[in-house]
């Protein structure tokens, strides 16, 4: 009875997930039209997917396991990489083409054992599977969280607003914890359904996956939907600069009067 | 816009004028090369580049600045290093 009904408040953990990533999802597609922003979009298409995924698998009652589900898993997750790359790393030396490469790759490797484990579930199919997603799922999470806490620790003494700081942070501690989402992958029983309450260590694997998705999608979605009052909070002891406008004429004079005060105390 | 303040306060220290000035220069640089009808905050990565190789760097010759091509290289290398704060801090 108990295994029961901590099955239940997984599967509510589940439907948080789903949907808090499919708000974050929608609210980073519009910005990422609004902005013309091409990765922002992509991580927000990549968001929306997820859930689709997984409630498709559902609605749809595949018989073949999660092969629907994981296509638009896949396709987001390397969309996720696509944002990471456009985001972080324009013009710099950094593996962005191989790291994309290795991430499509993985995807369709992963995507023809869910079509084999579809005819037949075997260990041997289940378990190289699970070996072959975690280098993925490391992959794909830890290059955004790296990127994020790279990008952190230049900014973090410059003057910028604190809250986006905490945006950077959040980024960065939330991709490094989903990385290890497919880790409970192992210990998951291969020939019993997902989460199953009549099995207990299926049914912990279910709960540790959904805690840890949870805490992700709930972070996004204060991370990029931060409410103004906590902005504000966060910002307290932050005084912005407001810039006085100028009209062009006017500052050009000001630039030029600055400059040659400047060569005047040079010269001096 | 926070990547605006950064390149503007970087361009007022290596010339020696105020911060202000320093930020109102950069704007009136996009403005050169991008017209005046585009929003700040739907500038890409690569606008900021042409702004800094372009209109920037014809404004600092026109100021007659010393050294303008190693301040363009200064300013790409804050640019491209905090390129993130474009999407992060802009959304």
């Amino acid at each position: 009875m108990y295994l029961v009904i901590l099955f239940w408040i997984f599967v509510a953990l589940l439907m948080i997930f789903l949907s808090t990533l499919f708000i974050v999802g929608i609210f980073l597609l519009i910005k990422g039209i609004q902005r013309k922003m091409l990765g922002l979009s992509c991580l927000g298409i990549g968001f929306i997917l997820i859930p689709i995924g997984f409630v498709g698998n559902f609605i749809l009652n595949i018989e073949s396991g999660y092969l629907f589900q994981e296509i638009f898993v896949n396709i987001g997750f390397i969309l996720a990489v696509i944002f990471t790359n456009k985001t972080f790393h324009k013009n710099r030396k950094s593996p962005v083409k191989l790291i994309l490469i290795v991430v499509i790759v993985l995807a369709i490797i992963q995507q023809i054992f869910y079509g084999m484990i579809a005819i037949e579930r075997t260990p041997f199919l289940y378990y190289l599977q699970a070996i072959f997603d975690l280098p993925y799922v490391f992959l794909v999470f830890d290059w955004l969280a790296w990127s994020s806490y790279s990008a952190f620790k230049i900014i973090k003494n410059l003057d910028i607003e604190p809250w986006i700081k905490v945006r950077y942070r959040l980024i960065s501690i939330l991709s490094f914890v989903m990385s290890f989402h497919s880790i409970p992958e192992f210990f998951q029983p291969y020939n019993t359904p997902w989460g199953a309450p009549s099995n207990l260590i299926s049914l912990v694997v279910f709960g540790t996956t959904a805690v840890l998705t949870v805490i992700f999608s709930v972070g996004l979605l204060l991370a990029w939907l931060m409410p103004n009052w906590l902005k504000d909070k966060l910002n307290k002891d932050y005084e912005p600069k407001e810039d006085i406008v100028f009209s062009e004429e006017d500052l050009m004079t000001l630039i030029r009067k600055q400059l040659s005060e400047r060569r005047n105390n040079g010269n001096n | 816009m926070e990547i605006i303040k950064l390149l503007g306060n970087a361009l007022a220290e290596k010339i020696s004028v105020s911060s202000p000035a320093g930020r109102g220069l950069i704007k009136l640089a996009i403005k050169d090369e991008l017209g005046p009808f585009k929003p700040l905050n739907q500038l890409e990565f690569i606008d900021f580049k042409n702004t800094i190789v372009n209109s920037l760097k014809k404004r600092l010759e026109k100021l007659e600045i010393s050294s303008t091509s190693e301040i363009i290289d200064l300013l790409l290398v804050k640019l491209t290093k905090n390129q993130s704060l474009i999407t992060i801090g802009g959304v």
